[in-house]
């Protein structure tokens, strides 16, 4: 059973074997999902640091058609095309870049074994590379609003087996995500306090 | 010499007229079923350094009314919050300040 402590300025997350070896498959999907269309014209071999086109905003950037990619990279302004799209142009390399680099932080801490010792700064990134990951899943699973995550729970029992898998798998992540979040927040307090 | 396939990159300007700069622009965050009460806490109080307190009804705000103005300022200021808003996972966006909130 997954265990999560604070140690001082670190954090320590116990992960049985089973749980870690689910987690490195699910995030090295979430990391492919994030590389779809990352390298820019077709041919083009140089890693992503060395794409000063895409970096600069030179590369037009399509608004995403797979609603998952739409939830992790939103509009600017949902009520503006035209703004959201130069914003897209101009940033979205470098949101990408982000996200990656969390998800990076992630499958190295889960090679770390069954107890991962992780400095704030990686639970940070922790906390974000789960909450893109719920974000996507949620999309997968139809979860786009809280009366259809209520409904969804209310009739778990009627799920097909992929379905209920991956809203067990969805609660692990919250859980850990949760529990993560809270231990930061509780440093934070013990902080103010002193 | 020239290739007249490659294409000329021209400067876009995009002057921006001096009202513009002093409009006020808003942060809003929309709530979602997937981010944690927790972890937008969280967020409100890391990022942009509200007290626990904001933090917390500024989440519940979020929460219950389905959307919270979390800042407001210079467009550029806004679009700043927002993208850091799209990078913790937040459904975010900027807004010119119309009033209405």
């Amino acid at each position: 059973m997954a265990a999560i402590d604070a140690r001082g300025d670190d954090v320590v997350l116990k992960l049985e074997d089973n749980e870690r070896s689910l987690m490195l498959t699910v995030f090295s999907d979430l990391a492919a999902l994030l590389s779809e269309g990352q390298e820019g014209t077709e041919g083009d071999d140089r890693p992503d640091s060395e794409n000063w086109e895409a970096r600069l905003g030179l590369v037009e950037r399509p608004r995403p058609e797979d609603p998952a990619l739409l939830r992790l990279f939103p509009d600017v302004d949902p009520e503006d095309a035209e703004r959201s799209e130069e914003f897209r142009r101009l940033t979205e390399f470098d949101l990408k870049q982000a996200k990656a680099h969390n998800v990076r932080i992630v499958m190295t801490g889960l090679g770390r074994g069954e107890s991962i010792t992780l400095s704030r700064d990686e639970v940070l990134a922790w906390m974000k590379g789960l909450n893109d990951l719920r974000l996507v899943l949620a999309v997968r699973l139809g979860i786009d609003t809280e009366e259809t995550q209520e409904a969804m729970y209310a009739n778990r029992a009627d799920l097909g087996e992929s379905e209920e898998l991956t809203l067990t798998l969805y609660d692990f992540l919250t859980w850990i995500q949760d529990r993560l979040t809270t231990t930061l927040l509780e440093g934070m307090q013990d902080g103010e306090e002193r | 010499m020239s290739n007249p396939t490659t294409p000329v990159l021209e400067p876009e300007v995009d002057v921006r007229p001096a009202e513009d700069l002093a409009k006020p622009w808003k942060t809003v965050v929309f709530n979602d079923p997937v981010n944690l009460m927790s972890y937008v806490s969280y967020v409100f109080q890391s990022y942009f350094g509200y007290s626990t307190e904001k933090s917390h009804a500024l989440m519940l705000e979020v929460h219950e009314k389905g959307r919270s103005v979390v800042a407001t300022g210079g467009r550029e200021a806004m679009e700043r919050d927002t993208q850091a808003m799209h990078e913790f996972g937040l459904w975010a966006a900027c807004q010119p300040e119309t009033g209405s909130d």
